[in-house]
């Protein structure tokens, strides 16, 4: 007996190292994971929220979902699209959570941008105005499709709609920007 | 919309919004969420569990009164103790304790002429901190992930220091005495990995002396008077790319913790400024790491030069050259560049601001990592 449970003991604490070298393996793999998309995800939010930090905040929740169901993920066939989708969705819910509160003015605030030269900065944040002029579903197309370089199959896939939906977004949205004036003068589209 | 115009687009969106620096990956803080996330869902199910169990067996009282919801889990979830050494403790010892159940100590042993730092469950922390400032202290901390997985800070501190006081999530305030040890006195504490240290103080009686906000709550730059701002957040690119697949950066990051060096993969700032009184015409290596974490495949190499060095031509072992600009940082010359899996450098040249070649050097007196 006192065998049998020793080799219970010896097989439980096997179990328990695989387990705890799983773990670690898989927030390696995470960590990987993360460190290799985090800017892409970033710059999803920035041109989603036009705000550095919110982007941030967003792209850090993205990744804190994926990890809660890492396991799932890490064997999804497209974990990019689900942290994607995610980032997407949290600014839609922040979007309408923010419609009630917000006070619509016909001039936006201005902008906060990265470190960089003053034309730079005010081009960009000219840019990022006219992009949060557009619908958020018109917003989410140009910035995947235009911006992040993604095919309209992918893009669809982020936004969970269909590829005609994505065309149709993603044009009238560049018909919105390039009706804008302050771009077309300062030669920006 | 035609092709030309979509290429048009991307280019000028790129142009625009293509060099947007981000701080480096919140890996911790992501890994920390998301856990906090799956305890609140175990806790959903499980309340499902109970209100489906006990609906069975008291439906008639449930008809007439709503289930009791369980309380909110908060949006921590670490336990952290700390005990000093108490009378009998083995020599050494400077503090032990658990954390999220898991028994930790740190216990510094003599092995020969070498202090050697040890433990239980603190595996990693491996060379002594050196001396401290007089009002301050010097902290080493290293991380283990996976289950019972601990960071681990371990300090020798200054003669005027009474305290260190640490403070975790949630306002948890953890004092900690020094302990004497062969001439120094140290603190150390271990928390959950992932859990991040928010602010850290030195005290003198009741009087701060110091405090610091470490990078992604684990590494300790600087130290700074009560009261003294930090530096604002920014981040300040060497040099980034992507090499055999794999992205890379260096990165100069300035915030509350002070200036420093983010390794290749962003997880750590821990490369210390550059040294002052670089020769002219010198190439000073700073660090080295493997771009993945899997300490294999290519490397990132940071180099310090010079004020006379504006550009240096590397050559590698490939037969590939290549040509970078050096980038001011607080007035250090730095740059950065990638060395493919299997290749070494062979040798630099480096130019001043006109483009003449100032100084040549071989790949053994810069003495790259390999």
């Amino acid at each position: 007996v006192i065998g049998s449970m020793q080799r219970s003991a010896v097989a439980a604490r096997s179990e328990e190292l695989k387990e705890v070298a799983m773990d670690a393996s898989a927030d390696e793999e995470f960590s990987e994971f993360m460190h290799g998309r985090w800017a892409q995800l970033v710059r999803l939010g920035y041109g989603l929220t036009g705000d550095l930090q919110l982007a941030e905040d967003l792209a850090q929740t993205a990744f804190a979902r994926a990890y809660a169901s890492w396991s799932r993920v890490r064997k999804a066939d497209d974990p990019d699209a689900y942290v994607r989708r995610i980032v997407v969705n949290a600014n839609r819910s922040r979007f309408r959570k923010l419609r009630v509160n917000e006070l619509l003015t016909d001039s936006l605030p201005e902008l906060t941008a990265a470190a960089d030269s003053a034309g730079a900065r005010d081009d960009r944040a000219m840019l990022i105005q006219a992009l949060m002029r557009l619908s958020h579903g018109q917003r989410a197309a140009v910035v995947l499709r235009y911006w992040l370089d993604m095919t309209e199959t992918e893009t669809a896939a982020v936004l969970g709609c269909s590829v005609g939906n994505v065309k149709s977004q993603a044009a009238r949205g560049l018909a919105k920007l390039r009706a804008n004036a302050a771009l077309a003068e300062g030669g920006l589209l | 919309v035609s092709v030309q115009d979509e290429r048009e687009l991307r280019q000028r969106l790129g142009g625009l919004l293509g060099d947007l620096e981000p701080r480096p990956a919140p890996v911790f803080a992501a890994m920390r969420q998301g856990r906090g996330i799956k305890v609140r869902r175990w806790i959903a199910v499980a309340a499902g569990v109970v209100i489906v169990a006990g609906g069975a067996a008291a439906l008639p009282a449930v008809l007439h009164s709503a289930p009791a919801v369980p309380r909110p889990a908060g949006p921590l979830h670490y336990s952290v103790t700390v005990r000093p050494p108490g009378k009998g403790a083995p020599a050494g010892l400077i503090a032990s304790g658990k954390q999220d159940g898991y028994p930790w100590a740190v216990r510094i042993t003599r092995q020969g002429s070498q202090l050697v730092v040890g433990g239980l469950g603190v595996n990693g922390v491996g060379g002594l901190p050196s001396d401290a400032p007089s009002n301050g202290v010097t902290l080493e901390s290293a991380g283990q992930s996976g289950k019972g997985g601990t960071t681990a800070f371990m300090g020798v501190v200054g003669p005027e220091v009474t305290k260190v006081v640490f403070v975790l999530p949630g306002g948890r305030v953890y004092s900690l005495t020094p302990v004497s040890y062969d001439r120094h006195r140290y603190i150390a504490i271990a928390v959950p990995y992932g859990v991040p240290v928010v602010r850290a103080a030195t005290y003198h009686g009741s009087r701060e002396l110091s405090y610091a906000v470490p990078f992604e709550g684990t590494t300790f730059v600087d130290w700074l008077a009560p009261g003294q701002p930090g530096p604002a957040r920014f981040s300040q690119t060497i040099g980034a790319g992507v090499i055999d697949g794999r992205a890379w950066r260096f990165s100069a990051q300035y915030g509350p913790w002070g200036y420093c060096f983010a390794v290749p993969d962003g997880s750590q700032c821990g490369v210390p400024a550059p040294r002052t009184g670089i020769a002219a015409t010198a190439l000073v290596p700073m660090s080295c790491g493997y771009v993945s974490s899997t300490n294999s495949g290519p490397t990132a190499n940071l180099v310090a030069t010079g004020p006379a060095v504006r550009s240096v031509t590397i050559r590698l072992s490939g037969g590939a050259t290549e040509r970078l600009q050096t980038v001011d940082v607080r007035g250090a010359r730095l740059l950065a560049f990638a060395v493919p899996t299997g290749q070494t450098v062979t040798g630099s040249t480096e130019f001043g601001a006109a483009g003449q070649v100032v100084a040549h050097d071989s790949a053994a007196g810069i003495n790259y990592c390999r």
